[in-house]
Order: C-alpha cells, then sequence, then structure tokens
C-alpha cells in the first residue's frame, strides 16, 4: 500500500483500509454519515459537494450505503466498487470495478446505479448493509470521505415490503450508534426543525450535541416572513443549539421547484418526480 | 412540467451552474447577505468545515482505534484457538477420535495413580488415589478393630479368668487403668456399701458406672449403692475362652478328647472372615470402582479435546462406565477367590509358630513370677525363704495341673486363633488394596481397548459440535481474520 503517504492522508488510508476490510463491525470508525429525509435535499446536498450527480431520481431513495471518499487532486478521475457486509453465497456475486476519468466523467452516475442494483439483486434484499463505494479525485475535491445513507422512509408504497421503514431505520441506528460517527442531519427550512424526524433520531444517541451537524436546504421555499426565525437558528440564537453548529445550503433545483409548486395546475405526483 | 429527459438535462448543466447560483444567492438575498459569519452559508464552506470535522476525529480517535484493533485481534484469536479443531470429514474425525483415545490411555493414570499432574489437589477436590489410599487405611483400621484380630485382648466388657490371692476368679472387666496395668472386675468387691461422702458426690444414678476417686475405683449397683473394687494386674487377667470351650464341646467328634479340633479351629476362621472381614472387602471394592468411574468421567469432561463436542463426551463416559464395569468385575472375582481361599486357615508364616510358642508358656509364666516377692532393697536382693517359694511356685503349677482338660483346649484354642488371626489380617490389609487398585491400574488399557474397536460410523455420530458452538467458533474466525487485515493495513503504512 502506499507508505509513501504522508501525515494525515496516511492516517485517513488507514481509515479507509480498515472499513473496506469490514474492521468496523467491531470497532467504531470515525466517519460522517448523511441522513435526512426521502425529501430534504439530502441528495442535492451530497451531489453539491461531490459535483457527482447520485442516481436518486428514478428510486426516491437508495437503498443501500454510498461512500463517497474524496480526494485533492489535479486531475479528475473515479472508481466505483462494492464493499460487502453481508456477502451473499454463490458465484457471479462480485462487481467489477468501474473507472471513470475526466472523459467519460457522467457514467459515474450509472456507475453508481450499477452498483446499487447489483447489490439490492444480488443480496435479495430491499436495504443492504453493503455499501457502494465511489473513490473521486479531482481538483474539486477536498480530502473528505462521505456516507450516504438511504432516507428516512414514513410510508411504504404498495411494492415496497412493510418492513422497508424499520430496515433503513435499523440500517440508521448502526451508524448513530457509533460514537465516532458525525451526523450530517440534512432538513429543509420550510420545514419546522421540532418536527425534524432525523434531528429527533439524533438527540436520542447524542443529547449533548457533540456529533451533530443540522443542515438546513432550500432557503429559497421559507415563507416570506419566517426567514427571521430561520437566521436566528442558523447563528445558534434559538433555544436549541448545537456544539457544531447549523450551516445552510441550497441546492440547484430548489428554484426549479418552487415555481413548480407555485402553479396550481400541477399535481402532487408530478413534484415528487422532481425530487433530488 | 418537468419530464425525465429535460431533468436530467437541467441537472447536467446545472451542478457547477447551480453552485455559483448558490453563492450568489447568499451573496444577494436577504437575511442571509447580511450573516457576517460566511462559514455558515452554502456547499464550498460545508466541504471544508467537514473535511477538518473528520480530520480532527481521526487524528483523534487513532490511537484508540489502533489499540482496540490489536487487543480484540489478540482477544478473537485466543478465543478462537481455545475452541480448538473442529473436524469436518471423517478423515479428520476419526484422528480426532484418535488424540482423544490416546489422551485417555496415557494421561488418565496422571490424574488417578501417579500424581504426575501440574495440578496440587485440595482437600475438596483430593486426588483419586489419595482419596483410595485413606480408604485402604479406613480397611485397615475396620479389620484391625475386628475381633479375630483381637481374639485375647481384654477391654473393657471383656469375659477374663483372673488370678486373684492364688485362686482363679471369673469375672467382666469394667475399668482398665492403663497407667498402673490395673484391671477392675465388675464382681471383685473390695468394700460393699461403701459411705465416703465423696465417692457419693460423684455418683451419676446409673448402674454399672465407674467412679475413679483417689486412687480407688468404686462401681454404682442397682440398688444405688457403691461398692469399692479390687485391683488385679493386667498381666494377670487373660479372656475368658468360655465361647471356645462351649464351641469344642458342642462339635465334639468321635476322637480322643486330648486333641485341639482342627475342624472347629478351620471353622471358627471361616466364619469370622465371613462376618467381620468379608463386607469391608467389598465395600473397598466397590468403593474403588466408584471412584475409578468418577474420575474418569471427570477426566473426560474436563479434556479440552472434547469439550466442543457433548455426544463424544457422553459416549465416552459411557464406555468408561462399562470399562470400570467391567474391570470390576475381574477384579471381584479375584478378591472373593481370595477371600474364599483365606476362609481355610493355612500357613508358613513364621510368626504364628513363635507366637503360639509364647502364648503357650507366657500365661503361666507371669503367674510364677507374680506370685514371687519383689525386691525390696535398692540393690535388688531379698530374703527370700525357700520353703516357702518352692511351695508358691508349686502352687502355681498345680492349680495348672487341676484345670480341666476341656479348659486347657479351649485355651490351646485361644492361642492358636490369636496367633493366625494375625498372620490372616496382616495378609488381608496387604493383598485386598493391592487387589482393588487393580481397577485403577488397569482402566486406561482396557478403555484404550474399547475405544480402539470403535467403528468409523459411531465416529461419524459422535464427533459432531453442535450448531451453535460451530457458529461461534465461526463468527471468532471471522472476527480475528478481519481484524488480522487492519493489523496487516496497520504494518504497511505505518
Amino acid at each position: 500500500m502506499a507508505a509513501s503517504l504522508k501525515g494525515y492522508e496516511r492516517y485517513r488510508a488507514f481509515i479507509d483500509s480498515l472499513n473496506e476490510h469490514n474492521v468496523d463491525e467491531y470497532i467504531d470508525l470515525p466517519q460522517i454519515a448523511v441522513m435526512g429525509d426521502t425529501s430534504s435535499g439530502k441528495s442535492s446536498l451530497l451531489s453539491n459537494i461531490s459535483l457527482v450527480e447520485l442516481p436518486s431520481n428514478d428510486n426516491l431513495t437508495t437503498r443501500c450505503p454510498i461512500m463517497l471518499r474524496m480526494h485533492h487532486a489535479a486531475s479528475k478521475s473515479a472508481t466505483v466498487k462494492v464493499s460487502w457486509k453481508d456477502k451473499p453465497a454463490g458465484d457471479n456475486v462480485d462487481f467489477a470495478e468501474r473507472s471513470i476519468d475526466e472523459k467519460n466523467w457522467d457514467t459515474i452516475t450509472t456507475a453508481i446505479a450499477d452498483a446499487q442494483s447489483h447489490i439490492i439483486q444480488k443480496s435479495g434484499k430491499e436495504v443492504a448493509r453493503d455499501i457502494v463505494v465511489v473513490d473521486m479525485k479531482g481538483q474539486h475535491c477536498e480530502n473528505l470521505t462521505l456516507i450516504d445513507l438511504p432516507g428516512i422512509v414514513r410510508t411504504s408504497g404498495k411494492e415496497e415490503s412493510k418492513t422497508l421503514a424499520e430496515d433503513i431505520t435499523a440500517l440508521m441506528n448502526d451508524y448513530l450508534s457509533n460514537p465516532l460517527c458525525v451526523i450530517l442531519a440534512v432538513m429543509p427550512c420550510n420545514v419546522d426543525y421540532h418536527n425534524s424526524q432525523i434531528l429527533a433520531d439524533a438527540r436520542k444517541v447524542d443529547p449533548e450535541t457533540q456529533r451533530t451537524i443540522p443542515v438546513l436546504t432550500k432557503p429559497d421555499l421559507i415563507d416570506d416572513g419566517a426567514q427571521a426565525s430561520v437566521k436566528k437558528l442558523l447563528l445558534g440564537m434559538q433555544t436549541d443549539t448545537f456544539q457544531m453548529g447549523f450551516h445552510m445550503m441550497k441546492g440547484m433545483c430548489d428554484v426549479v421547484l418552487r415555481y413548480q409548486s407555485n402553479s396550481p395546475l400541477i399535481p402532487n405526483c408530478i413534484l415528487i418526480m422532481c425530487s433530488y | 412540467m418537468i419530464g425525465r429527459g429535460q431533468k436530467a438535462l437541467n441537472k447536467k448543466m446545472s451542478i457547477e451552474e447551480g453552485l455559483q447560483e448558490e453563492e450568489s444567492f447568499f451573496a444577494n438575498t436577504e437575511p442571509w447577505r447580511g450573516i457576517e459569519d460566511k462559514n455558515l452559508l452554502g456547499t464550498k464552506n460545508l466541504r471544508s468545515k467537514l473535511a477538518n470535522v473528520l480530520m480532527e476525529l481521526i487524528r483523534s480517535s487513532f490511537k484508540d482505534i489502533i489499540s482496540k484493533l490489536k487487543d480484540q485481534h489478540i482477544e478473537s484469536l485466543t478465543s478462537y484457538e481455545a475452541f480448538g479443531e473442529v473436524p469436518s470429514n471423517l478423515a479428520e474425525k476419526r484422528s480426532l477420535f484418535r488424540s482423544v483415545k490416546e489422551e485417555i490411555s496415557k494421561q488418565i493414570n496422571a490424574t488417578t495413580l501417579d500424581g504426575r499432574i501440574g495440578v496440587l489437589h485440595n482437600d475438596v477436590k483430593m486426588r483419586p488415589s489419595a482419596k483410595f489410599h485413606d480408604a485402604s487405611k479406613n480397611y485397615m483400621d475396620i479389620l484391625y478393630s475386628s475381633k479375630l484380630a483381637n481374639i485375647s485382648k481384654v477391654t473393657v466388657g471383656t469375659k477374663v479368668i483372673a488370678i486373684y490371692e492364688g485362686e482363679e476368679i471369673r469375672g467382666e472387666v469394667c475399668f482398665i487403668d492403663e497407667k498402673q496395668s490395673l484391671v477392675y472386675l465388675k464382681d471383685d468387691v473390695e468394700v460393699q456399701n461403701i459411705s465416703n461422702q465423696d465417692v457419693n458426690n460423684l455418683k451419676k444414678n446409673e448402674p454399672g458406672n465407674v467412679i475413679q476417686y483417689s486412687g480407688s475405683v468404686y462401681i454404682e449397683r442397682d440398688d444405688g449403692t457403691i461398692d469399692q473394687l479390687n485391683n488385679i494386674g493386667l498381666k494377670l487377667v487373660r479372656t475368658d475362652p468360655e465361647w471356645l470351650a462351649d464351641l469344642i464341646k458342642q462339635n465334639r467328634p468321635y476322637k480322643l478328647p486330648i486333641f485341639i479340633n482342627t475342624y472347629v479351629f478351620d471353622a471358627i476362621v471361616a466364619n469370622l472372615i465371613e462376618e467381620e472381614w468379608a463386607q469391608p472387602t467389598r465395600d473397598l471394592l466397590n468403593f474403588t470402582s466408584k471412584l475409578m468411574d468418577t474420575a474418569a468421567e471427570e477426566f473426560i469432561m474436563e479434556a479440552k479435546k472434547t469439550t466442543l463436542f457433548p455426544l463424544l463426551q457422553s459416549y465416552l463416559v459411557t464406555k468408561a462406565t462399562d470399562v470400570v464395569e467391567c474391570v470390576t468385575k475381574e477384579t471381584t472375582t479375584k478378591v472373593e477367590e481370595f477371600v474364599k481361599r483365606e476362609k481355610v486357615a493355612y500357613t508358613q508364616n513364621h510368626y504364628l509358630f513363635e507366637t503360639v510358642c509364647k502364648l503357650r508358656s507366657e500365661r503361666l509364666m507371669n503367674e510364677v513370677l507374680s506370685s514371687l516377692p519383689l525386691p525390696t532393697s535398692t540393690n535388688g536382693l531379698t530374703s527370700i525363704n525357700a520353703a516357702s517359694l518352692r511351695s508358691t511356685v508349686k502352687n502355681v503349677f498345680q492349680r495348672n495341673q487341676e484345670r480341666s482338660v476341656d479348659d486347657h483346649m479351649a485355651e490351646e484354642m485361644q492361642n492358636a486363633l490369636n496367633s493366625y488371626g494375625k498372620v490372616a489380617l496382616k495378609r488381608f490389609i496387604d493383598n485386598v488394596p493391592m487387589m482393588c487398585i487393580e481397577i485403577m491400574q488397569n482402566f486406561a488399557d482396557k478403555m484404550n481397548d474399547v475405544l480402539s474397536e470403535v467403528a468409523d460410523e459411531e465416529i461419524e455420530r459422535i464427533v459432531v459440535a453442535p450448531s451453535n458452538i460451530a457458529t461461534e467458533r465461526n463468527k471468532l474466525k471471522r472476527k480475528a481474520d478481519t481484524l488480522e487485515k487492519g493489523i496487516v493495513a496497520l504494518r504497511d503504512l505505518f
């Protein structure tokens, strides 16, 4: 392995290696997990950070975690592979690693989607602990690893099993319960944060709010007049504060959605399709 | 309305544009525009914030992770190895069975017999060989206190013949003063109904109770009175062979009645051995058998190689019980033959002849010696009237001559039993424990023979770990392997 790595990069490579070998099953490893409702703006946040469009459009949710390992580098490249946590028995289970370079950068979304459906198909589960690992290099990349978890599902659709919500909760609990996991709790500004499911879950495992960062999304959708109180929240001037502070970001589709939602002729189903 | 293709097109164009749009949104839109701490806003700031958070997190937890990795790796490896081997096919099962068999046949003697084991046993868990030793000692004590071993022993309650003031008197011993070598008979009274108040105060109101007071011995009577008893020198008291005289009389053959009746002698020996010694002998045998059975079971259950296989354990325990039963049976036959042989009295032991000869003259010698005056001066000289001396000795011999032939026969029989009893006793306490210990000595070889004959189908059936143990073992294996990879990564990088 790269013994030439220096300083922090060496530490990070070591943690990556532990993750890859599933050491996290026995020993808590430091990580940042991105969590939120299906419509919280979580996908937008990840797309913005990674400059990669995550394949969430077709399914509404990802059903297995995606680990985005970003490394600052001069040129753009990426690999997509599967890291099994509960590897199914049998032949043809392995997923052939995909390499992406600057020229075919756009295929990365398909590669991730393929890896996801490979996991779901081979494991026969709707929700899997197995991880799609995306190693990404580029000038835009900070040295950062994020884990994208399936969005919290409140009601199951017809084709989804009744246990879907429970399975996702169980998967999230694996991460929530790790004391070294920083929880990036994503929620839209236009929803009262007291009602945020992910903040409630985070508070249970992190009552001192030492490892939870709430990220407010869709600031353009705040009702007129409500901006002041959201601003107070962001600045930590409300009664409920978080040790690591709030953050606010804005996804690219927010404006589009706003225009759509303003039209009384657009039925609700179209709004859902336009989720990110 | 935006269709799928349209939307994809939108996004493709807009991730980077979106970031610019976001930047300008926060720069131009109130109330965000007025926020001084720009670090709270926008994707770029979030990126670097998170990168710093992760870096701090990794740096601060690094040491702890490494020590956990190392500790848990060793821990899981140790636990895994503690499980031992789990064979998966017949050949492996056979090999495990063979090694268990060898362990039993080689090691079990170390715990049951030799003491060749690195553990010091204690009171709670005595070594089987030590328990056997105690049992043998107990066996010896039981035999030592039996009648056959004490034919001529004078104790409280023994019927005796005593010489008192030149006369033979019969009675029952009620007290023996070992220090002074004096014997007191229940009905040999010196002073009847004494009135000493001090002695009266020691009364227990129990007829037959003996009171010692101021160098004298007293006895309480049925009517509440107290008599003072005579003392007689221990050497002038001998057991009364009346019971032997009766037996001789009742079993007299049509022969000249001046010879000792060997049939009666043989029958007495046989009866006493059966009544007194046979049962303790069988008890020691059964005790040893149980001891071996328990020791074998404990050995099997504690053997490391068997812990994973409860079926194998119970199979071995059952086999061990069978083997113990088998070796016990063999030993029982030997012991019963020995007892049977011992019931026919015979020996060439010189001890018998020496003792018989000694006993024949001893009584008479004691009587003569005790009738002679004791030395009165310090130089051992005393003046004796020769005529009186001759008369005294003559009296002793005369008294002996006047005893009936039956009395003499009974005394001779008693001497013979006394001497022979000691020889037989020695043979029992030597031979019986040596025979019994064969159960423990022969177990290992016999067990080895039995286990060598176990068929493959049986081995296939019994050398099976229960699924939960197999699962637990696999889990540990997986953990150890996973952590091992972490250790390798650590070695590669640092």
